[in-house]
């Protein structure tokens, strides 16, 4: 099972809500989808679900397009919008019962799926409640298991962390690693990268339509690793040590932080491993020496610029 | 017991998912309950204070006609203003873009979502009458109306609540913008107003004239079969209607609604070309022309707004066999199509007047009015020339400016440009002798609605003049014709992909 945006477009009049973007992902991946608001992620996620028609482009789930054949495509997607629109005078159950059939599934097989998703996402206690009276926590919960309803391999979720209080944003974390373990593809857009950065296997940047970087996490910190950040605690002489190393070839930048001096490094690992062997010879003594690793949340505030169109 | 529970289970399976939910919703919201509760109070009080507190109601002949008639005010009013409102607006509110899981993240086909949202309002209907019927009966007993009236003039109110909802139905599909939305609502309840009026209006007349004492006549039942026909067909235009517009773009939109509007466009004919050798009036016939200019007009005026080309999804359901792509081609969205389509129907509604005149019954006591003849047919030479002209100025010019939807509205502002702007012109050019000028008429032979009021003489010059420009206007648009059906082609097939299959949940 595989999902590929080629060349994606949808265009508001003059405004590029996505333009031309392309990516994969697979079984058992789960991407990240980030960008700044208005980047264009809820755009391109209603389109692969089906909801919204792109200007241009086409995506295929498992070779199914989704502009040509979007009623077979949406039985290989489940959907999690931002928010879970008010739906009155329908309680939990009626309303996974409803997709369920919407689904075609019969009976008696219907009354075990709906049963069986209601215990996977926790939902058996307020099964009798009324949407309406659901916190933002329950009603997200609510949405991914109308999303699971009908087993699809491919899960796309449009910030299903906004909102959730910490407990629910863990316990949301938790379903996703099961579901991906499950072998689900899944597209996950969310603010809150550090959290994104525990369960993705890989990201798409994108703003203003376009993408910026796409890939496993992996390549996304490598290709950001031609600028690293070294932490230097030295044992006294830290003004001295300062500016010396402003003197030296590969530093582009050295502030001090309390006890502690941030280097800003052009090079790669060996550039590292050369600056520490300087610093010794010329009669330093270090405590600590350590690259600090590059986050998501970094490499987002690195490339993208905040701009809306 | 088992075979119950097995039948039971057969039915819930069968049961369409949308009428199961909006049920549901309706037992346990207050909207409904409300409303039958408040039926209940209103009947209550209504048919009580007509026993209780008219003073002559044991000589007064004409109580319990008084009171059907204000049950019935109440029950049409309900019916026709409140309940579409409901359904319309819950509808509308699950089809915008703010609330997209309701309707269409599911595999829920639009045939279902459209049939479920007319059953179940349907269903409320019944609910509602449920309550009312009894209260209504009773005002039989109070005199001035007999039982079959009753029953008739709410069969009646039936048909009206039915178009109404399917009215709202509509409405709440066609996807517009915050601007247009409000439009749409008004224009909706404008077009309620007007059933509630005319059917309340209706019913008031039936209701003096004693309909209940004609029912064993023929003109009874010709009137009730006719009245049910036109009902059915209304509410079956606003469900193919509806259909289309929540249809995804890829689809073969255009193809329910053509094949419909043929259907009843031959049924009709067939019925007005019978009735004419039954009774010998061409009446009938005549109006069957007019409505087949309405609808060659209106059918090629939409469809310079349908597409030029087709997506993999429309060629992969082209006919491979010769004969049927040919005949499919005319039920395939596209401009082309719908231009052809449109044709042929205004070709084949003038044959049997012009070509086949002496094949009209012989039992008919005139021939048709031939002054009606040649205006439509004039009419309908203005619809095709602004149209095909439209099509041309699309292609050529706004190829890439105009998106496809907006090539209606290019021939709607050459309608409106051709009606005004000669007037205008000529006014200013003779703006001395505009009322005593001889030519005056001929400022107005670009507005195609002159052929309504004119006199013969100036319809011979607009027949000149709007079939001249059709036929000019078709010829610069034959090539592009030839092209679209050469290009009608089936795709490739590719190897069957196998359906995804539902199964258990793997966490279940």
């Amino acid at each position: 099972m595989k999902v590929d945006v080629a060349h994606l477009k949808r265009y508001f009049g003059r405004t590029r809500a996505v333009d031309d973007i392309s990516f994969s992902f697979a079984s058992g991946q789960t991407f990240g989808f980030v960008g700044p608001n208005g980047a264009g992620k809820t755009t391109a996620m209603r389109i692969l679900a089906t909801l919204d028609e792109p200007t241009d482009g086409d995506a295929t789930i498992d070779g199914v397009s989704v502009v040509e054949e979007p009623e077979r495509a949406r039985r290989l997607v489940g959907f999690v919008p931002d928010t879970l629109a008010t739906h009155h005078d329908m309680t939990v159950h009626d309303y996974l019962d409803f997709f369920a059939r919407a689904y075609g599934i019969r009976n008696p097989h219907r009354d075990r799926v709906v049963h069986s998703v209601e215990e996977f996402t926790n939902l058996l206690g307020i099964r009798e409640k009324f949407l309406n009276a659901l916190s933002k926590g329950m009603k997200q919960r609510v949405s991914l298991a109308r999303a699971l309803v009908h087993d699809p391999p491919v899960l796309i979720m449009d910030e299903p962390a906004a909102g959730l209080d910490p407990r629910a944003r863990v316990e949301l974390r938790e379903l996703l690693k099961v579901l991906s373990r499950q072998g689900k593809a899944i597209l996950i857009s969310s603010h809150i990268l550090t959290e994104l950065a525990e369960i993705c296997d890989g990201a798409v940047i994108i703003e203003q339509g376009r993408i910026l970087r796409a890939g496993s996490l992996n390549e996304l910190l490598h290709e950001s690793a031609a600028l690293r950040t070294v932490i230097i605690r030295p044992n006294g002489r830290g003004d001295e040590l300062h500016k010396e190393l402003l003197e030296m070839p590969d530093i582009q930048a050295v502030r001090p932080v309390g006890h502690e001096l941030e280097v800003d490094l052009a090079g790669s690992d060996e550039t590292c491993s050369d600056l520490l062997t300087q610093i010794v010879s010329r009669g330093y003594r270090i405590y600590e020496f350590r690259q600090r690793r590059v986050g998501l949340e970094q490499i987002f505030m690195t490339i993208t610029k905040g701009e809306v169109q | 017991m088992k075979a119950l529970t097995a039948l039971a289970t057969r039915l819930d399976n069968a049961a369409n998912p949308i009428v199961v939910k909006e049920l549901r919703q309706a037992v346990q919201g207050r909207f409904v309950s409300g409303l039958l509760f408040f039926f209940l109070i209103v009947q209550l009080l209504t048919l009580g204070s007509f026993v209780l507190f008219s003073e002559h109601v044991t000589t007064n002949f004409e109580s319990g006609r008084d009171a059907f008639n204000f049950l019935l005010g109440i029950l049409l009013g309900t019916c026709i203003f409140f309940l579409p409102a409901y359904v319309g607006l819950r509808l509308a509110a699950e089809r915008s873009g703010s609330n997209p899981d309701l309707l269409f993240v599911s595999t829920l086909t639009p045939r279902q979502i459209i049939m479920g949202k007319s059953v179940a309002s349907l269903i409320l209907v019944l609910l509602i009458y449920s309550t009312c019927m009894p209260f209504m009966a009773f005002t039989y007993l109070l005199r001035g109306i007999d039982l079959p009236s009753i029953f008739i003039l709410l069969a009646m109110c039936f048909l009206a609540i039915a178009v109404g909802l399917h009215l709202a139905i509509f409405a709440a599909c066609i996807p517009c913008g915050r601007g247009s939305r409000f439009l749409n609502a008004l224009l909706t309840f404008g077009a309620l107003v007007a059933l509630f009026s005319s059917t309340l209006g209706a019913a008031t007349g039936m209701i003096q004239s004693g309909v209940g004492s004609w029912i064993n006549s023929t003109e009874f039942w010709a009137g009730a079969v006719s009245l049910v026909v036109l009902a059915a067909g209304a509410v079956g235009l606003l469900v193919i209607l509806s259909l289309a517009m929540i249809m995804p773009p890829s689809a073969n939109r255009i193809m329910p609604l053509r094949i419909y509007l043929t259907a009843v466009w031959l049924i009709v004919a067939v019925l007005a070309w019978y009735w004419a050798g039954q009774t010998g009036d061409v009446e009938f016939l005549e109006s069957w022309l007019v409505g087949s200019v309405i609808l060659s007009g209106a059918g090629v005026l939409g469809s310079v707004s349908e597409r030029d080309s087709h997506g993999p999804r429309l060629a992969r359901s082209i006919p491979r066999n010769p004969l049927l792509r040919t005949g499919s081609f005319l039920f395939f969205t596209g401009a082309a199509s719908g231009i052809l389509w449109a044709l042929l129907v205004a070709i084949v509604s003038f044959l049997p007047f012009w070509a086949f005149a002496g094949c009209l019954p012989a039992t008919v006591r005139r021939p048709p009015d031939p002054d009606l003849l040649f205006g439509a047919f004039v009419f309908s030479c203005y619809c095709f020339a602004y149209a095909l002209t439209a099509s041309v100025i699309k292609r050529a010019f706004l190829r890439d400016s105009v998106l496809v939807p907006y090539a209606s509205t290019i021939a709607l502002l050459l309608v409106v440009g051709g009606s005004i702007l000669p007037v205008l012109i000529g006014y200013f050019i003779n703006y001395q002798s505009w009322y005593g000028h001889d030519f005056f008429s001929y400022w107005l032979l670009g507005n195609p609605f002159a052929v309504l009021f004119s006199k013969p003489e100036y319809i011979r010059d607009a027949a000149v003049f709007a079939g001249g420009w059709a036929i000019v206007a078709l010829a610069v648009n034959v090539p592009w014709l030839l092209g679209q059906v050469t290009a009608f082609r089936p795709a490739v097939p590719l190897p069957p992909a196998k359906p995804p299959e539902i199964v258990t949940p793997a966490h279940a």
